[in-house]
This record gives C-alpha cells, sequence and structure tokens, in this order.
C-alpha cells in the first residue's frame, strides 16, 4: 500500500491520477443518482438550460433535488435558496476537516478546491490523509478525484435531462424527487439524535404547514437542528 | 397537483444563481479562511444535525399532506409510496431501487383506485 502510495504521488500528475482513479468506485453511485436527478429536473418543468445550469453551478443532488418540490409548489425564491443553504452546510463540517490541510495554498488554489468538496472527495480525501499525514502533492490528489465525480456528475444529469424531456406528465415522475430525498436521508440518519433531528424538523414543518411562504420548511428545519443538538447533550448526561 | 414552475420567469435564475452561491459559500468558506480561522467544535457538532433536519422538513409535510389536509390512510397513495421507498432505501442502502421500487408503488396503487 505505502509503496504504491510513494510511487504514485511524488510528482502533482502522479497525485492527479491517483486521485481520479481511486475515486472510481465511488462512482457507481453517483452516476445513477446523476440520471435520476436529470430526469426528475426536467420532469418537474425546467427547461433543458436551466436544467444544465442548476446541475453544473448548483452541483449538489442533495439540494437539487430538495429543490424541486418546492419549485413545484412555486415556493418564493428565498425560500428556495435559505433550504439549498440549510442542506449544504454540511460542507462546512467537512470543510472544517480537511482546511487544515489546505493552509499553506494561495487563495486561488483554495477558490478552486472548494467547489470540489463533496461527499464522495472528503470521504475519500480524510482516508488518504489519515494514512499519508505528510502527503505532499495532496491538493493535486483532492483535485483529481473531485474532477471525476464533477465529470460524472454533470455527464450523467445531462444524459437524465435529455431523457426526462421524453417522459409524459401522467408518470408523476416529480414524486422521484420526494422519494430521492427520503432515500438520501439514510446517511444523515445513523444516530439517536439525529434521528430526533429528523422527526422534529419533519415533524414541526407538517404542524406548520400552513404558514404562508412555505415558512413551515423553515421552522421545520431549524427546530430539528436545534432538537438534535439538545438531544445529543441529553444523551451525554444521562450516560454519565 | 398543479405545477407553478413556469410561474417564476426570470425569477428562477434567481433560484439557481441564489442556490448556486449559498452552496459554493458553504463548500468553500472554511478552505478559504483556512490560514486564519477553524471552526468553533459547538458549532460543528449543531451542524451535522441540518442535513437530517431540512430534508426531512421537505419529504414529510409532502407525504402527510393532500390538499393542505394531514391524510393518514390507505387512500394517501403517496404517503403509502414514500414509506415502501423509505423501506428500501434502508434495507439496501441504494437510493436508485428506492425511487424505482416507490415509483412502481405509486403507479400500481394509482391503477388500482382509478
Amino acid at each position: 500500500m505505502s509503496a504504491v502510495h510513494s510511487r504514485d504521488v511524488d510528482s502533482p500528475r502522479g497525485a492527479y491520477l491517483a486521485g481520479s482513479v481511486a475515486v472510481l468506485p465511488f462512482l457507481a453511485g453517483t452516476v445513477p443518482f446523476g440520471i435520476v436527478t436529470g430526469i426528475a429536473t426536467r420532469a418537474a418543468g425546467l427547461s433543458f438550460w436551466e436544467s444544465v445550469a442548476i446541475t453544473l453551478l448548483v452541483f449538489s443532488g442533495t439540494a437539487q433535488i430538495a429543490a424541486l418540490p418546492l419549485m413545484v409548489a412555486g415556493a418564493p425564491v428565498l425560500v428556495v435558496v435559505f433550504t439549498a443553504l440549510v442542506i449544504s452546510l454540511r460542507f462546512i463540517i467537512y470543510s472544517a476537516a480537511a482546511a487544515p490541510h489546505f493552509r499553506n495554498l494561495s487563495l486561488a488554489w483554495r477558490l478552486l478546491l472548494g467547489y470540489f468538496n463533496t461527499d464522495t472527495g472528503f470521504a475519500l480525501f480524510m482516508r488518504k490523509m489519515a494514512d499519508h499525514p505528510d502527503f505532499v502533492h495532496r491538493h493535486w490528489y483532492y483535485l483529481g478525484g473531485g474532477n471525476m465525480v464533477a465529470l460524472s456528475w454533470i455527464v450523467a444529469t445531462v444524459a437524465g435531462i435529455e431523457a426526462g424531456a421524453q417522459v409524459p406528465a401522467t408518470w408523476r415522475l416529480e414524486f422521484a424527487a420526494t422519494l430521492g430525498i427520503l432515500a438520501l436521508m439514510g446517511p444523515f440518519v445513523r444516530s439517536r439524535p439525529e434521528l430526533v433531528a429528523a422527526m422534529v424538523g419533519g415533524g414541526v414543518a407538517l404542524a406548520a404547514a400552513a404558514l404562508p411562504l412555505k415558512l413551515g420548511l423553515v421552522c421545520g428545519a431549524l427546530a430539528g437542528i436545534a432538537a438534535g443538538t439538545l438531544a445529543e447533550r441529553a444523551i451525554a448526561e444521562n450516560v454519565r | 397537483m398543479t405545477n407553478h414552475v413556469a410561474e417564476y420567469g426570470w425569477a428562477l435564475w434567481g433560484i439557481i444563481l441564489g442556490m448556486a452561491m449559498v452552496t459554493y459559500l458553504n463548500r468553500a468558506a472554511l478552505f478559504i479562511v483556512s490560514d486564519r480561522f477553524q471552526l468553533p467544535h459547538g458549532w460543528q457538532r449543531a451542524l451535522r444535525f441540518a442535513p437530517a433536519a431540512a430534508l426531512s422538513a421537505i419529504a414529510i409535510p409532502d407525504l402527510f399532506l393532500h390538499q393542505g389536509q394531514i391524510v393518514v390512510s390507505l387512500d394517501n397513495i403517496r404517503l403509502i409510496a414514500g414509506l415502501s421507498g423509505l423501506m428500501v432505501a434502508i434495507l439496501t442502502h441504494s437510493s436508485v431501487l428506492a425511487i424505482i421500487v416507490g415509483m412502481a408503488v405509486l403507479h400500481g396503487l394509482q391503477r388500482l383506485a382509478g
């Protein structure tokens, strides 16, 4: 393992290629989900170029899928944007762990790597750094993996966007976005406090659904975060 | 359910650019300031709950509400299809399979009801 590491990554190019190759097994999840996201985006009624723009610029399946039912319901612009903000807050956690490794890079590098901060890229990078804390060309490794994820995401979603245009409305594919949200919750609901956050978030949003401007969603998200934090504290105190 | 996407007009580009901006800032913020700032531990812990809370706050009302009313019965086919999809996701860890099964249940029940 470490022999392979030292041969592969003692040049920027080698590190870039090693990152690109290491990410390949993870793409088995990215590609089908990208296709589904593309189909759902088009089925929700966005035009071809709107769909391509959202997938290129937002570049987050979770945020894109979550925004679709809100747009179909005609939620205010700021509520949709706020939702994307809350859902992508998790990237702050990922970058909190990864950021110290990039402290000495130029600002241009840090701005560039920011775009490629993804669930997959983070998992891969942190594993590599745990094995090789002194990895010099780490940013090239991160960029290689990130470029590969972005490339496959864009190709897969555009394929889905093309396919989605052919689907008749009676298939009710807009519901695929809601199913996608439920399926995506899995990795984020692994512990008891996370389950509390999900149940309180969903419960409050349902109870407050009559509020105007989809503000029930905003209340639910904030209440869920607070409840998760309190539950975690309560469990820790009980253990003690 | 009526689709209101067309009513946004140019405001849809506001949504796309706004979403792009907030997701990029969340991704890049700590990289940008990494030479002089690290996120306090308490904040990191609280932020972990954001995806579970927000995703659930979108999906739960979508499943339970039918024309503004909470409907918990076998007539609510979105609820049943959603729960089926959720079960598949929990059992198989495959979001694509969950979507396929959930859509199949939705269409099966729709055909039975119609």
